[in-house]
Order: C-alpha cells, then structure tokens, then sequence
C-alpha cells in the first residue's frame, strides 16, 4: 500500500497539472501542496506559494472584472500592488472584502472570490453597454451634466451612477474580524527585500544592528524570484533564499513578510501593515492583521521600480500584462498567461520577457520596439523596430495587435514595457518632493529625511549589479553613522544587466481609446479634454479626471498621464511636476486603523470603588468620562427612573442617603510653601487656613474665566488635599504641575494624585452624624463642636482602619465625605447601608446628587463651561484684594464687570405643571424671541421632589436685581415657551441651617 | 460602636493567571509610597536612606532594591520617588518613617495602582501589542523604570528581569488594563 500512495499522487499531481492549462511543467511551485479555490463559484486548483492571480491565470483565467465606469472586460495586469484590474471580493456575508487585489492574496485552500462591477455573468454584462456611450462620459460629464435640476443630483443622478459604476460593494454588516495594533523598535527599518533590501539585511545584520526587514511579499527576495539572473555564481532566487535563511538565524533581524510599509512619518516613525491570518482559512480568532508603529533610528528604502504601461488603441483587453509581471508569473509561479505572446516595448528590460518566454518554449509572434535602433535581435522572430502598436481585438481576451504598419498579429497575450518607475512614495510624505531623471525617464528621490536613505532601483539603480552593491553600501554607512563596526563583508556580486530606454509615453496615432488610468477607466482623450477645459495643473487634472485615484493610487498611470499633459502644455516633465504622494503607500482597511478599540474596547472603564455593590444593586449607570457612576438604584416597584431619584431625594433630606464621591479629582498638596501656592492658584486666600479646616476655592485661567473650583482641607501646616470637579481631575494637575515647574520652581510644593487612593462616600442628611458614629472609631467626637461644618480630621474607622472625614456639604444637608483606603471602598458602602438601616438609609447616584446640588444653588459642570466668571456665578466677594492670583489682572476687564453682566439665578415655572427645558435662552416678556432680545440661558434643570415642580439655574442679564420678574424661557428647538419668574439660586435652605446643624 | 468590620478587595482579584509561557500575577501585600524631596534637604534624606537602606537613590528612570522590606525605589520624575515595599499594616508612611523620620514629604500610593507581575519567554511579544516603549534589553535595561501609556492607560513600568516586569497601572481602570494584557496574550499565543 505504501509503495502505491507516491504513484496515486504522482497522478493526482499530474491532474491537477493538466487542470491548469497555463502551468508550465517546471519550476519548483509545481512539487507544492496543491489547493482548490472558487472564483465565481467555480472549483479551481493551483499550489502553494501561488497568488490568486497566478492561480487564476494558471487556469487560464484571464477574465477576472469589469472596469470602473464602462464595464469593459479586464484582466490581470501585473503581478503586485500596483495592479488595477484584477480586483475582487474575498470571501462571503459578513466577511466579504472588497476591492482586494488578486495579485497580493496568497492562495490558501478553500479560498473563494468573486469577480466585481458587473450585472449578469462576467462574460456578459449587462451594463457593458455603458461603453457604446463613451463619447458621452468623458473627464467631467458628471460634473457638467447633473448640474440641474438641482434638486435631482441626491434623489435621482447620483443614486443611478452610484450603482452604474464602482468597484465592489461591502457586505453591510459590521467587521466580525478583529484587528490588532503594536509598536516595534530597530536601528534600521528595511523597507523591502529585494536584491538591495537582501543585501543591506545582511549586512547590517552581520553588523549586529537591531534590523527589521519588511516586505509586503510573502516571499522574501523580490525580483530575484522573478528573474534568471545569477548572484556570487548562484541562481538569483537561490541566492535570495539562502541570504534569508542566514538572515533568519540572526536574533538581531526581525523579519516581517506580508507586511507592507505604508507610511513615513517624523522622527523615523513608520506605518506598517502586517498581514497575519489573511491567508488561511481558519484564523483562530487572532487578529487578521496588525497595524505596527515602528520607531527607526534610520531606514533603508529598497521598495524597487514599477513598470508602467504604453498608451494605445484599446490596450485595456485582458491578456495585455506587463512585461515584468508576465516574466515573474514564468519564473516564479510557472504560469504563462498566454500560448502566443506579442511583445512591445521601448526598452531593454522588454526584451528579458522575450528571452524568459522563449527559453520556456512560449510562443512570440512578435517583438515590437518602438526605438529605431537596439542592440537586440532575434532571427527566430519578427522583430519590428521604430514602430508601434495602434489598436488591439478581441472581445473577452485578445485576439491580435495593429502595427502602425497597419499589420495585424494574431495573439492570445501582449507584453507591455514602457519603462520602470521607481518608487519613491517614502520619500515623498514628508514632503519630499521628487526630482525627474532624463536617463531613467523617471522620477528619483529627493529632499528626503535626514534618517532615510534609498537604495537600489528606489534610487534609479535598475542594474542588478548595482543595486546590490547600493544596499551593502547604505547599510554599512548607517552602522558607521551609529558608531558601530561593520562586518567587513563585500558586497554581493552580479552583473548589470542593459536597462536602456526612451521616453516612449503613448502611440499618437491610435484612433481608438488609449486608457492611460485603467483602474478608473481615464484614457488619453480625458486628459486632452481636463487640459482643454482648463485643469493644467497636475493636481487639478487628478482631481478632475480621476487620474491615479482609488487602491492603485496611479502607480502604474500616473507618470503616463503627467508625460501627457506635459506635452499637451508644451512643458517639460519636471517643470509639470507630479502629485504629492501621501501614505498610505497601499491601502489599509479603517478595521486596522481602528485596532482592537471597538465597541466596549474604546477606551477604558474607570470603575468606582463602590461598583460590585452598585452592580448587586441593579444601579443604572452613566459614563462620565471615562468613570461607569451609578445613576440612580432602581427598586423593584420602580417603572420610571424618576421615582427612582424622588425617592432617593426625599430619603436623604429626611433621614440620610450615601453616594460614591470618589471621582471628583484629589490631588494631594505637601510642602513648606503649599499655602502660598494655594494662594496663588486660587483667588480667595488660604493661607491663613486653620489645620482641620476645609475651605471652598475658585481657580480662574489666566483670561479671567473660571477654570473649576472645589474644596481644599488642610490636614497638616503643610500638607493639604484639594479636590476639583470630576470632568476637570486631569486638567486642573496638569495646570498645577506647570504652575509648579515654570510659574514657581522656586516654592517648595510637591504634588500628586490621590483620586484613586482613597474612597470618598457623601453621607447627607439629617442623620448622617448619627449613621456614622456608628462606624467611626469610638475616641473620634463627632459632635457639631468637635466637627463643625468645613471641619475635616484624620480619624479611624472599623477598628483601626485609616480614613479621612470631611465635613462639607453638596446636597445642603447636614453632610460629610468620608474616605478610606480604596480597598475598603466597597465594604465601607456595605457597612454604611448595614449602620443604616435604622435610619432608612438609601445609596443615591448621580440624578439625585445633580438635584440636590441644583435645588441648593450649586454651580457644576453646566455653569463652569469655559465662558463664566466668578462674577457670572455670583462669587465676585470671594476674589481676594489682598493678593495676586492667576486670572487677577484679566477678570477686572470692562466687559466682565459690566452691570448688566449675567448673573446666576434661579428660575421656577410660572405655571408649576411645566417642565423646564435646559438650554431655553431667556426673553423678556413681550419681546420677540431672537438674538438680539436674547438675555441668557437655564443652564442646569431638575424636577425638585421637596418644591414639587420643577426648577432650574441659569445666567441673566442683571439677574440679581430682577428677582421676581417673569420672563420668557424660550426653546427654539423645542418649540416651547414658558414663563418663569426669577428667584435666588438657592431653593432649600438658603441660609444654611441644615448644613451648620 | 457596632462592630464592623471592612474587608479589603484587592484591585482586579484575579492572583494568578497562566497562560502558555507568560504568567501574570496581581501583586498584593505590597505598600507604594510616593516621596518627595524637600527643597534643600536632599543630602539629608539621602543620608537617611543610606543609613537604613544600604543604597543611594536611584537616578530618575532607574530603580533600586534594598533587603530592608524588600523595598525598590523607582525615580520618577525630579524629586519624587515611589517606594514599593512589603507591607502588612494599613500604614504605610509611618511603617516608612520609623526609618526616614519625615525627611521627605510622602503620600500613601499603595491603593492608587494596580500591580500586575508579567513574566515568562513570551512577554516581551505580549508587551510590544500594547506598549511603545523600547523594551530592548540593552535599552530598557533590568531595573530600568519609565511612565508610559497602553492603551490610553498610565502605566508606570519596571524591568525585573529580562522577561520580567512590573507594571503599575490606575486602580480604578485596572480591569480595562488587565483586559489589554488578556487580549495581547491570546492575540499571540
């Protein structure tokens, strides 16, 4: 049995073999695992090692899309990331992933595509007959057409074209995929392992640089794989896998395939795209990709050349490639795309195809170079020089090619080299602005950053030879540049190979369409017309035809169309210059981007000390920042939230409720100098602040406004804890640290945080002295002598247990914060509601906290809003004269102390039924509700369980000499008017009995 | 008084999690004592500390150990330091300052932050998903200490050993922290 199992596969091998009709029968790939994908639903088989592409072509698929506006036929262009045709959708429902690019997705078994932009089979669609109207939808029709009647362009024009033309559709449904994010650190980023990327790895690696090398490829070498050159007396692509089996074995070097570099950025920081899972069937709920920040010290960028095309009649039908990507598709795939091969060129490099194609026996019927005169010639062939191609046929595949001579030849598969662009997008997005090279007819870098340095073909280098030579080179001066030894190796050694060329951009006398951007179907006469009608400038031409656009970004179009409008102009190359690249490089789904911040991931959750508890409670919770708070805690006979908070309200004001306070910002004050710190941050004075005392502060910004406000205990002669608003915890240390450092280094005053040190609980209402004495260590007096109102002490509770009493008041009422070490936090709540249960003891959240506070008269975070004064809050008598603060000199500005200044009031409705709406601007009675009568704004609004009805606060004009007024609150938006009579801010309690008792 | 009692619960609560090769453990028993140094009186506290401590104060970005409860001094930031030491009681700074005798100002830190103990051949693969910090052995060296942000958390990290850290992350979103550190792990393992 065993002896049989090698014979079954050789015939299964040999199956799949004949399966595939453009599979040479050499070439390592052939003895791979081989795999069965879908496109379009049917079963296909290629091997491993292949792309879709090479997959697809191997069995002879050379139709694989529709094009972007007419519907035309299109197959594989080229074999990488610049391909514009050859895009489909990856996989199914929810999963569906458009637009990708076959040429870059490595085959897996089971893999299923789908061809896009067409109604009906591939072979026939419907909408191809979009393109019998070409002489209509030229640059600019839609622009020139749809301009009426207006109203049309949403219901009607743009709906139609919208599903006429583009590229493939998302599946709708939200990304199941999950993505991940990650920094990485090296000496030398290598920016792609190519001939120069190889050579630079290995010798900064033998350097002992910490050296990544990342390659958007799955195989390292580039076009060593794809070519038949020899290095150091070794076979190109055997040399490759060699340098990157020594360079694996060196812990120094990271080696990132599928991983593409998309972005330069400042101080050496780069973008990279790492492709993880994409490439099997099942991920395992890893992240399908990752998106890397990588910190370099210096990078080499080796990302090669890209082959443009040649503009001519009808030179769009599948079966027309480019010459390089045809070579690769032989050499490194054993694909040819066709059994009778065209080729044209206007280079040297053109002719590598002729020689890769016959040396695999392939069929060329012809070999046409535009160039008069070359050095190539080849008796077993027709060779035409000094002419072109015209026009092209074929409906679904090409049929034959039109010489200038007016010959016709038949073939299945044309062969286009019209030079090679080096790419330089790196260099350019730090605005590096790159300058054009007469010899290479191409554009080099230039101005580029300071830690960057090209190599290779990147750097013009197209010569083997040369290129290698250039990454040794540049990796050696950037390990002299870090101060270390090289390795003293040479450089790898190869010949240069004839790269000449001329610049040959388009076949003038083509009648027929010559599409320059084939991705989004831009021809030669659209950029005729986008010059004619005024769009000169490189930039607005892009903008107006569409040139170099979408997923290809014009890699293989855009030095075509610019050479187009540089003759159109009658300017040079140069003096036309080019668009301004920009990352990313490639494209770069929002998932990746996004990472693993989705849904909850967001951003992180702060959780109170209190939470377990508020949770065992069924408590409904509010974000505030990043803090989960409880809003308020539901009982079962409870269907509306506002009986919820009454309750609560009314709980406390007769007997006693707690609240989980710890969110409000502590920050914590030591130092002999920290009282004149005080004084100077705030504007009323705390110097003279007695120890065990606690005193309310108002901080002003240098303009006069109030920045937040709390209050500050002073637990020691040096050591204070002041608190701010819970929005403005983070901001208001960050203004202290710079107060300290810049303002004042010479005080000695030292800060920290102490937000998430100690759980601070309001215990308010009547009973709140009774409820904690319960808990409260037995040799602490709590009694209103000991601890009278803005008293504060450092006591114990629960046998021992260290904590902080203070009492002040939010809510009016007799009240205290009590706050231990955060591990207590929970349990504390769970022993104060036990203590309390025989004073009806209820926890509150935030709704009936924000009530109180508003029935008190109490400013918070609607009032302080960055555009209030103490003046406005009616706190002008706390702004100390007898010494300097910040925000002193601007808050006595003109316009802040005018007397009709706004002025915090409170408000109730004239008809007590009516509810008051946040955000109405106030208007005297009679007057008409704009602008010009607007008097103020309710800022905060609550429904007051103890007045019955509701009432707010806000700021009008001269407001504390108009108490008793009635004016008009007034919601635009709401539709809504209703009457409310002004009165004090402060609806319970106003001279503050409670809170003293 | 009645008699009740508080019971303390540690930030996340989860002690020990495995995973393949990297170990998290959440450090507890341990007190973080945040000093700072007096104007002027930076020989003294440093005599202080010398005298007890057998060691001289870190420089800021490194850290230090001495036997004394098994403290570590990690320098933050000029003049303020944290010391990290074993700790049973719920008094950290006098426990302190029964050696220090109030030379320098200090605050309680110890129920500020979580400590999250990560180890294992894998941690350093686990950090780089979250952390921007070249963790490089020859740049982020053993006992290296250096504030950082993962994932939009304040962490303040220390080198133990070569696939050792301590990272301190805000007690109140340790669990969001502990979470980052989850999904790293089974990102890459």
């Amino acid at each position: 049995m065993n002896e049989l199992k090698p014979l079954a596969n050789q015939e299964s091998k040999s199956r799949f073999l004949n399966d595939q009709k453009n599979r040479l029968k050499t070439g390592q790939i052939i003895n791979n695992k081989t795999m069965s994908f879908k496109f379009n639903g049917a079963k296909l088989n290629g091997f491993e090692g292949d792309t879709l592409a090479s997959a697809l072509l191997a069995n002879d698929q050379v139709l694989v899309g529709r094009s972007f506006k007419y519907h035309r036929p299109r197959g594989i262009f080229s074999s990488g990331t610049e391909e514009p045709n050859a895009l489909v959708s990856l996989g199914s429902d929810e999963f569906q992933e458009p637009n990708t690019k076959a040429t870059t997705i490595k085959l897996f078994d089971g893999l299923t595509a789908k061809s896009q932009n067409h109604r009906g089979p591939l072979a026939f669609d419907f909408m191809a007959a979009t393109d019998f109207l070409h002489p209509f939808l030229s640059a600019g029709f839609y622009y020139k057409t749809f301009m009426w009647p207006k109203s049309f362009w949403e219901k009607l024009y743009e709906p139609i074209i919208r599903s006429a033309a583009g590229l493939g559709a998302l599946s709708g449904k939200p990304d199941p995929s999950s993505y991940d994010k990650g920094f990485l650190h090296c000496d030398i980023l290598i920016i792609g392992a190519g001939p120069s990327g190889l050579a630079a790895a290995l010798e900064a690696g033998r350097s002992k640089l910490k050296v990544i090398l990342a390659d958007d490829d799955f195989l390292l070498g580039g076009r060593l794989n794809s070519e038949k050159f020899f290095i150091n007396n070794q076979s190109s692509d055997e040399w490759a896998k060699n340098a990157v089996a020594e360079i694996m074995q060196m812990s120094n070097v990271r080696i990132m395939q599928r991983t593409s570099i998309y972005g330069s950025f400042d101080h050496g920081i780069f973008g990279g795209l790492e492709i993880k899972y994409d490439h099997f069937k099942h991920n395992h709920k890893k992240p399908r990709q990752v998106l890397w920040k990588i910190y370099s010290k210096f990078s080499i960028l080796s990302s090669g050349a890209t082959e443009r095309s040649i503009a001519f009649g009808n030179n769009d039908r599948p079966g027309i490639m480019l010459a390089g990507s045809i070579r690769e598709y032989i050499n490194r795939w054993s694909v040819c795309p066709g059994k009778n091969v065209v080729v044209f060129t206007n280079n040297d490099d053109g002719w590598r195809t002729v020689s890769d194609l016959k040396s695999n026996n392939i069929k060329v019927s012809a070999v046409i170079d535009v160039r008069k005169e070359t050095t190539f010639h080849d008796k077993e062939m027709p060779v035409y020089t000094g002419t072109s191609i015209v026009d092209t046929s074929g409906r679904l595949r090409i049929s034959s090619v039109t010489l200038s001579t007016g010959e016709k030849i038949p073939c299945d598969c044309l062969a286009v080299s019209g030079g090679w662009n080096p790419n330089v997008h790196l260099t350019c997005h730090q605005r590096g602005k790159p300058v054009w090279n007469d010899a290479l007819n191409a554009f080099l870098p230039n101005n580029i950053p300071k830690t960057m340095k090209v190599a290779g073909a990147t750097d013009g280098l197209l010569q083997l030879g040369e290129a290698l030579k250039s990454g040794h080179l540049k990796a050696k001066e950037i390990t002299e540049l870090l101060g270390k030894k090289d390795s003293k190796s040479s450089a790898p050694s190869a010949d240069n190979e004839s790269v000449k060329n001329t610049s040959f951009w388009h076949v003038s006398e083509s009648k027929k369409r010559c599409w320059v951007d084939l991705q989004n179907d831009v021809t030669t006469k659209d950029i005729k017309i986008s010059f004619m009608e005024g769009f000169k400038s490189v930039e607005h031409l892009k903008r107006y035809s569409t040139l170099g656009m979408a997923t290809d970004q014009g890699k293989t179009s855009n030095i075509l169309g610019l050479a187009i409008l540089a003759e159109l102009s009658g300017k040079t190359i140069p003096e036309t210059g080019t668009t301004i690249f920009r990352p990313p490089y490639t494209p770069v789904p929002i998932g990746a981007f996004a990472g693993r911040s989705r849904g909850k991931d967001f951003r992180p959750t702060r959780l109170t000390p209190s939470h377990n508890f508020a949770k065992n409670l069924s408590a409904v919770f509010v974000e505030t920042g990043m803090w989960m708070r409880a809003q308020w805690y539901p009982k079962e006979n409870e269907s509306h939230w506002r009986q919820s908070v009454d309750r609560e309200v009314l709980q406390t004001r007769s007997s006693v409720g707690i609240c989980d306070v710890t969110t409000l910002g502590k920050i914590d004050i030591q130092g002999a100098d920290s009282a004149e710190f005080l004084n100077k941050v705030y504007v009323n004075g705390f110097g003279r602040l007695p120890v065990g005392k606690v005193r309310y502060g108002l901080m002003l910004r240098e303009d006069g406004i109030v920045m937040d406000d709390g209050t500050t205990a002073r637990l020691d002669l040096n050591h204070f804890v002041m608190t701010t608003t819970t929005a403005n915890a983070v901001g208001v240390f960050r203004h202290l640290e710079f107060c300290r450092q810049c303002l004042w280094p010479d005080l000695d005053v030292h800060l920290i945080s102490s937000t998430e040190q100690w759980a601070q609980i309001a215990v308010a209402g009547p009973n709140s002295r009774k409820l904690l004495e319960k808990i409260v260590d037995k040799d602490h007096d709590l009694s209103n002598e000991a601890l009278p109102y803005m008293g504060c002490k450092e006591i114990t509770v629960c046998n021992k247990i260290p904590s902080r009493l203070f009492r002040i008041s939010f809510s009016g009422e007799l009240a205290y914060e009590i706050a231990v070490p955060t591990r207590y936090g929970n349990s504390l709540f769970e022993i104060l509601m036990q203590a309390g249960e025989e004073f009806n003891v209820t926890p509150y959240g935030t709704e009936a906290l924000g009530v109180m506070r508003v029935e008190k008269g109490h400013a918070a975070g609607n009032e302080l809003t960055g555009q209030t004064t103490a003046q406005n809050l009616g706190l002008e008598k706390m702004m100390s004269k007898q010494k300097d603060y910040i925000g002193n000199v601007l808050s006595k500005r003109v316009e802040l102390n005018r007397d009709n200044k706004i002025i915090l009031m409170g408000f109730k409705p004239v008809d007590k039924s009516i509810e008051l709406l946040a955000g109405s601007h106030f208007i005297s009675k009679g007057k008409t509700a704009c602008t010009d009568n607007d008097e103020g704004w309710m800022s905060s609004v609550a429904f007051s369980p103890i007045l019955n009805h509701s009432i707010g606060l806000g700021f009008i004009r001269n407001g504390s000499n108009r108490i008793g007024e009635i004016v008009t609150a007034v919601d635009l938006l709401r539709n809504k008017q209703i009457d409310v009579e002004i009165v004090s801010p402060h609806f319970v309690d106003p001279e503050g009995e409670k809170l003293r008792a | 008084m009645l008699n009740f009692t508080l019971k303390p619960e540690p930030p996340i609560g989860f002690k020990e999690k495995i995973f393949k090769d990297v170990k998290l453990i959440e450090e507890t028993g341990l007190s973080i004592v945040s000093m700072s140094v007096p104007k002027n009186n930076f020989k003294q506290l440093e005599k202080r500390i010398f005298e007890n401590y057998k060691i001289k104060l870190p420089v800021i970005g490194k850290s230090k150990t001495a036997k004394l409860n098994n403290s570590r001094f990690l320098a933050l930031q000029p003049d303020q330091y944290f010391i990290i030491f074993d700790n049973k009681t719920n008094y950290p700074i006098e426990e302190l300052n029964k050696s220090l005798r109030k030379e320098g100002y200090f605050s309680d830190q110890s129920d500020s932050w979580c400590i999250i103990n990560i180890s294992g051949k894998n941690t350093i693969n686990v950090l780089e998903r979250i952390c921007p910090l070249n963790l490089s052995s020859d740049v982020f060296t053993i006992g290296n200490v250096n504030r950082t942000s993962m994932e939009h958390i304040g962490v303040i990290m220390v080198r133990i050993t070569i696939d050792q850290f301590i990272l301190l992350s805000p007690r109140s979103s340790s669990s969001s922290f502990y979470h980052a550190i989850v999904t790293s792990i089974e990102n890459i393992l």
